[in-house]
């Protein structure tokens, strides 16, 4: 990876809670570049740190130390208003379990972060209509998140992260709640939106791990090896 | 806009629990606008009373009756007193009056009274007792003023052998004799005088008809009364001023007046309408804090039960000012829509159950001579322009007041909350 081309860069990253008395380093000391395209798998065991490193990297949490620098921005100290911009224009997040909202349908649940964007309309409908067409739900516009499967879900989920074009896609466990073979497909999906922007996916499953142009092992808070 | 049709559209996830909140709203809502009907009816009934209270004070010299050959009543007002009273605030109208007796048919006695020729023509004792109206002849014009004249009761016409035709005809004519006595009436030393009988009033009350109205002048010219003024009754504008007027007049004339005051009918009016109109708005206000209490534990629940959802929104870019303006729309349109409901129930039951809740809510809480005007209100389950909008406008602050500490918790939610159950 040329370091000059780094979309993500992470410099001495830590987040410390305190649980029971006792300080927690969740992450610990991070330093890593991550470029601007391809897909990176962070692995690692329940606990490792791995999606508190997702969360910082996508300005949902703060660091407790370090510096975060995502497209050219330095998240530390941003006011909440800036960071939820960022959120807005710099990160498209696909959750575990999906998070569409219910009483809305596919169609609506893509167009809202181009609505928080302002993006007119016309425009908004046109491009949400082609990222359900491309992710073969051209069929389930008007369906509400309780009228579609698991992975169709998922795949709404990913049509809403890529709706404001971001560089940065975040995947938390992104097939945690499907079938084995409903995951390779999301896998694949994300595999494919990879080659235009950088997807980040934390997952469990090594075998899917593998399809990922970069592994991260992360272990106690701190990355073991770069794959 | 999104936001506001995203909370809009909130409202009808789950249809049962639009309607039980919606009818836990409306009961407050219910109760708030009955009590602004018993306080519009209070209002208007308070009105109607203040229109019939008397506002009417009466000035004597003090410790007399005022009645100029009366033994040992016979002092009077000094004639700048009409000048004093004229100048204090709020008073509309003076009318001063001359008094002297007549004996008739010993024990009897009858009044002649000296007035303005506009001026009331006032029943002597019994103030109020009668409605004297002409039943022969004319009424006083201002062309009489000074002249010799004069309009009979139609009791002391009978013992003066007046009759209406005489009186019709321009015939009657009735002598005064200033100086004939009675055991309470001193002798006056002065000429008699005929004076013209233009008309006969009866007040359908015996003693209202014993009473003989002169111009004011003329009075004063027959009884050699240069100065002075027997009686002077003051006309308030209102009510509610006669307490203020009479402190007024204690200052400015109390030395040597007398001051006859309404005060019970005033006073009855503006207390009693005052503590009705403050019970209708704590009972409103209570009304009110019920709706807010109801708006803020459904705010805080549906934040709670969507936090994930509040967090998702986050997470995608929403703004906490959109966030919150979701939340606050869905609560401003709950509770109009609670307000809404509670409309309809009030027109179809409001004026059956206003009268009860009047009754079990507020009576106890009022003096009994109230009780009168309790049986009498009028409740109307009409609502006005003006009340809907302030209903809409009050709706529309208890649900931001309500909402306040859920849209709090709005802002402080982090979008981390989208992930907490994963």
């Amino acid at each position: 990876m040329s370091e000059n081309r780094a979309l993500i860069e992470l410099r001495d990253v830590a987040k410390h809670y305190k649980k029971g008395g006792e300080v927690v380093k969740a992450v610990d000391g991070i330093n890593q570049k991550i470029a601007t395209t391809g897909m990176v798998a962070v692995v690692g065991s329940s606990g490792s740190g791995k999606s508190t490193l997702l969360h910082i990297i996508g300005a949902m949490d703060r660091p407790t130390r370090g510096e975060v620098i995502v497209a050219g921005k330095t998240l530390n100290g941003l006011p909440e208003r800036e960071l939820t911009r960022f959120r807005r224009q710099t990160v498209g997040f696909v959750f575990q379990t999906f998070n569409l909202i219910p009483n809305l349908t596919a169609l609506e649940n893509v167009m809202l972060p181009m609505e928080f964007e302002n993006v007119p309309k016309p425009e908004r409908v046109r491009r949400a209509k082609s990222l359900l067409e491309r992710l073969g739900l051209g069929q389930r516009f008007k369906h509400r998140p309780s009228e579609l499967s698991g992975g169709e879900m998922q795949r709404v989920a990913i049509a809403r992260a890529l709706a404001n074009n971001p560089p940065l896609v975040l995947a938390d466990e992104p097939t945690g709640n499907l079938d084995s073979q409903t995951g390779q497909t999301i896998y694949e999906l994300l595999k494919e939106i990879s080659s235009e922007r950088t997807v980040l996916v934390v997952t469990h499953a090594e075998p899917l791990a593998q399809m990922a142009d970069t592994v991260l092992h992360i272990r106690d808070g701190r990355l073991e090896r770069n794959g | 806009m999104r936001m506001i049709v995203l909370g809009l559209r909130n409202l009808f996830r789950s249809k049962l629990r639009l309607a039980v909140v919606v009818v836990l709203i409306a009961v407050p809502f219910f109760l708030l606008l009955v009590m602004k009907a018993i306080g519009d009816g209070i209002q208007s009934q308070t009105e109607v009373l203040k229109r019939d209270v008397n506002t009417l004070l009466q000035l004597r010299a003090r410790g007399s009756m005022g009645h100029i050959n009366m033994v040992g009543q016979d002092r009077i007002l000094p004639q700048n007193t009409l000048e004093k009273v004229k100048q204090i605030e709020h008073v509309v109208h003076v009318e001063p009056y001359l008094l002297a007796m007549a004996p008739i048919t010993e024990p009897n006695f009858v009044m002649h009274v000296g007035l303005d020729p506009g001026a009331e023509k006032r029943l002597e004792s019994h103030g109020e007792a009668g409605n004297p109206r002409i039943i022969a002849g004319r009424d006083f014009t201002s062309q009489d003023r000074g002249q010799d004249v004069g309009i009979i009761g139609q009791g002391y016409a009978k013992w003066a052998g007046i009759t209406p035709d005489a009186i019709e005809s321009g015939r009657a004519t009735l002598v005064v004799d200033p100086t004939r006595t009675h055991p309470v009436i001193f002798r006056m030393d002065r000429p008699k005088r005929t004076l013209n009988i233009i008309g006969m009033y009866a007040s359908g009350y015996v003693f209202g008809d014993l009473q003989l109205f002169i111009p004011l002048d003329t009075f004063r010219n027959t009884y050699s009364v240069n100065q002075g003024i027997s009686w002077v009754f003051v006309r308030v504008n209102s009510v509610d001023n006669v307490e203020s007027v009479t402190k007024r007049l204690q200052e400015v004339v109390g030395d040597v007046t007398d001051i006859l005051a309404p005060k019970g009918a005033a006073v009855f009016t503006a207390t009693t309408s005052r503590t009705v109109l403050r019970l209708t708005v704590v009972g409103g206000l209570l009304a009110l804090v019920l709706m807010i209490t109801v708006i803020f534990f459904v705010t805080l629940m549906q934040v709670r039960e969507r936090s994930k959802e509040i967090g998702t929104l986050k997470a995608i870019g929403a703004s906490d000012g959109g966030v919150t303006v979701e939340v606050l729309t869905e609560a401003i349109a709950l509770t109009i829509l609670g307000g809404l409901v509670a409309l309809i129930f009030f027109k179809i039951l409001g004026e059956t159950i206003t009268g009860p809740v009047f009754a079990f809510g507020i009576t106890p809480f009022l003096p009994s001579h109230y009780k009168p005007l309790v049986q009498s209100l009028s409740v109307s389950n009409q609502i006005s322009a003006s009340g809907l909008g302030v209903l809409i406008l009050g709706s529309v602050l208890a649900s931001t007041i309500g909402s306040a500490y859920g849209l709090w918790q709005v802002v402080k939610l982090s979008p981390l909350e989208a992930i907490k159950h994963e």
